[in-house]
């Protein structure tokens, strides 16, 4: 009677276990990349075959992967399997099984760096100097320079895979590309604009002279004109287009500061008297000083009596959350960041990149290969950018969907790209920033007049230059 | 062969095998760490090249050539002594009222611990965001509109640097008053209780009782509480960097602020070590006085 019952039991399980088989295959048929070439598709399907006779790879938070793969590639990503960020979270798991499928040699194994994103990037940092990084690592761009010296070249992969430079927005080209070698794929990215209430304000000042008569009606209405200036990169990201709007320079191509010379100084004493005025005049409150991120100025404008302010392109979500996407849509208007009169439409780009760390010829190749299915080719940047909500860095995933083409912000911020500008990347640039906080916050406050905190600036940056 | 046998049965009666363990944990991951951070600070060690270019002093110079230094160094000793001070009054008041309240049998005194001891079990970031929802100075912020009721004007609770370090240090003052509590409503209980009924059937008047027998009674514990405020207070980051980030300017900027942003700012670890061992040499000496007090405490 026993053997009966565990022959029957056995029979099932075997049953179930080949329905299961057949279901598996199915879904990965599904999966089938409908952008790729004929050849491509041929080889995907064996691939697929071969992946369907091997079953489904392990899955686990740590990583993905069939358990006899020979290579194992280490990935450090923004977010993990088990992210918060359902919709990122289950795009790398489908990208990376079919990553696996198509390479059952490779196991992936995942790290996430975490939202503290400068301890993460000084770890990456030590373990890139020490050599022990990751294989494949996320970098924010603000960091990117300072990993050159520990990064592998990968133009040649993405050669392969058909995929110029030049699909890249402009700024992110050199960044990417630093001297001969292509050593990051920029994979997301932001910018910084000027966001303007339709209801309120008929033509969006280009100049900041425009800028102040729109604002000055407002003004009496209540109405108030708002920029981020605490104790945060957020500020000088925000802040710095209007210096750059005037050919303004923080340092020299060997990284000595010269922003206190000749009319770099000048552009950076308007910048501090622009924004003295801005308070002076009353568009703007004092207390603008304690908005350390953008995120800050929402409950302000949530209250409605914002009639501009400027701020990252995570805005127009963030806000659009809060008081409704198709509202924000319909009162808020997004151009570039105003200028000074006789300068040029500027703005601060981010956002974060992909690099090898490996030396090792098979893993440099699979790596960059990976990193392209799941954010860079046409059909990972979309995918990616659409889950994350983040926008893509090559100009030409925005003909790629109607996320991008059918949305007035995503056009409105693409053209704003082409006016980017990222920060230096020079060594130096860190305690510049800094220091260019605290003058912020001194003009802001009436601490010091503009000439005494450039000089103050100046005397600092100069000093701390002087010691490297 | 006897010999050693001896040796060890007397090794396995003496303290060795029960201490070896916490020297094992203390060396692995406290004193090799210590070592570590100490050489670096004496190098020009970065975070692209971590193992420096041999000895220097050049870290220690740096931080006194640094014009800001001195602002960091002010702010800090504010931050504590605005900070010591008033969690010892505010935990005292509460512990004395609490003390006072069980003597007379009234209700409500376990609550008035407890929610004493609230502010004591949140992480500091999260006292940080709370004290910035409190001092936000938008038009729906919840501090300014109280003052607004009582005819107020709004006060820049973060965005004036005279007003933030001030905010700040309340903040903390919140935050810290629960642990002075604890501690002194602990040495409150231990004072000698006919002898205060001696002294009011004497005529002694509640502050004479106060000066005379309560505080000198539990003058060790009161000590122990200022020293570990104290050094708690020096190590405090995690609600100013949420509150302030060290800003407006550097109004706020404390010295484990300082010791963040050279190492993961700047990326310079020699300088950033050497801050935090500057940071450390203070808290070393706090813990001497707070050593010697425990050993009077236990002593007496």
């Amino acid at each position: 009677m026993k053997k009966r019952v565990l022959g029957t039991l056995l029979t099932v399980a075997m049953l179930a276990s080949v329905l299961q088989g057949c279901g598996k295959q199915g879904g990965a048929d599904s999966v089938a990349d409908a952008g790729s070439t004929d050849a491509a598709q041929e080889t995907e399907a064996a691939d697929t075959a071969d992946a369907g006779d091997r079953g489904e790879p392990t899955l686990t938070t740590d990583g993905v992967g069939y358990d006899d793969a020979t290579i194992e590639i280490t990935w450090l990503a923004q977010e993990g399997f088990d992210s918060a960020n359902q919709p990122v979270a289950e795009w790398q798991k489908e990208r990376a099984i079919k990553f696996v499928k198509e390479h059952p040699e490779v196991r992936i194994t995942l790290t996430a760096s975490g939202t503290q994103i400068n301890d993460a990037m000084a770890k990456l940092l030590t373990q890139a100097a020490n050599g022990t990084a990751p294989d494949v690592a996320c970098v924010d761009s603000f960091f990117l320079p300072q990993y050159y010296d520990y990064l592998q070249p990968i133009g040649d992969v993405l050669e392969k895979n058909n995929i110029p430079l030049d699909s890249w927005f402009p700024f992110a080209q050199s960044m990417m590309k630093p001297e001969d070698e292509v050593l990051a794929m920029w994979y997301d990215t932001d910018v910084r604009a000027l966001y303007y209430r339709k209801d309120l304000v008929e033509t969006p000042p280009k100049t900041w002279d425009e800028l102040f008569a729109v604002m000055e009606p407002l003004k009496e209405e209540g109405y108030s004109f708002l920029y981020p200036a605490g104790k945060n990169e957020t500020t000088s990201c925000d802040i710095l287009p209007w210096f750059w709007g005037q050919g303004g320079e923080i340092f020299d191509d060997s990284g000595k500061p010269i922003f206190n010379e000749g009319a770099n100084k000048e552009a950076m004493l308007n910048t501090f008297d622009f924004l003295k005025k801005t308070i002076d005049t009353g568009i703007t409150p004092q207390r603008v000083t304690s908005f350390m991120t953008d995120g800050d100025m929402i409950e302000d404008i949530a209250s409605g009596k914002v009639a501009m302010f400027v701020g990252g392109s995570w805005l127009a979500t963030q806000v659009g959350a809060v008081i409704g996407q198709d509202a924000f849509n319909e009162m808020y208007g997004i151009v570039d960041v105003p200028y000074m009169e006789g300068g040029a439409p500027s703005t601060c780009c981010g956002g974060w990149t992909y690099g090898v760390f490996t030396k090792d010829e098979t893993k440099r190749e699979l790596a960059a290969q990976f990193v392209i299915d799941l954010y860079i080719g046409d059909e990972g940047n979309v995918g990616y950018t659409s889950a994350s909500g983040n926008l893509p860095c090559r100009e030409t995933s925005y003909d790629l969907s109607d996320r991008f083409k059918d949305d007035p912000n995503a056009l409105a911020f693409r053209e704003i790209f082409q006016n980017g500008h990222v920060r230096p990347a020079k060594t130096l640039y860190t305690y510049f920033s800094n220091e260019f906080q605290v003058a912020l916050a001194d003009v802001i406050n009436g601490s010091k007049t503009p000439q005494e905190a450039l000089d103050v600036m100046a005397a600092n940056v100069d000093a701390e230059y002087a010691k490297q | 062969m006897r010999k050693d046998k001896n040796l060890l049965q007397k090794i396995s009666r003496g303290p060795i095998p029960w201490l070896a363990p916490i020297f094992l944990v203390l060396g692995v991951f406290y004193l090799i760490p210590l070592a570590d951070v100490i050489k670096t600070s004496f190098t020009d060690a970065t975070m692209t090249n971590p193992a420096g270019n041999g000895f220097t002093l050049n870290s220690y110079g740096k931080i006194f050539q640094d014009k800001a230094f001195g602002d960091v160094l002010f702010v800090t000793f504010f931050f504590v002594t605005f900070s010591v001070v008033f969690q010892f009054l505010l935990g005292f008041l509460i512990a004395l009222a609490v003390n006072a309240a069980e003597d007379r049998h009234m209700r409500g005194t376990v609550l008035t611990r407890t929610i004493s001891l609230v502010s004591w079990a949140i992480p500091g970031v999260a006292i940080g965001i709370i004290w910035k929802i409190l001092y936000a100075e938008s038009g729906s912020s919840i501090l300014n509109y109280l003052l607004s009721l009582c005819g107020a004007d709004p006060v820049a609770f973060l965005s004036d640097p005279d007003t933030a370090l001030l905010s700040t240090s309340i903040a903390n003052v919140w935050r810290g008053t629960a642990q002075s509590m604890i501690l002194l409503y602990a040495g409150v209980k231990t004072v000698d209780k006919q002898l205060i009924e001696a002294a009011s059937i004497d005529g002694a008047t509640a502050v004479r009782r106060l000066f005379h027998i309560i505080i000198p009674g539990m003058k060790s514990v009161i000590m122990i509480n200022i020293l570990l405020n104290i050094i708690n207070t020096f190590n405090t980051f995690d609600m100013i960097m949420p509150l302030t980030g060290g800003g407006p300017g550097r109004s706020t900027e404390v010295l484990v602020l300082s010791v963040y942003r050279n190492i993961f700012q700047q990326l310079d670890l020699g300088g950033g070590c050497a801050v935090a061992i500057m940071l450390l040499c203070i808290n070393i000496v706090f813990s001497i006085f707070y050593f010697f007090m425990n050993r009077e405490k236990e002593a007496g």
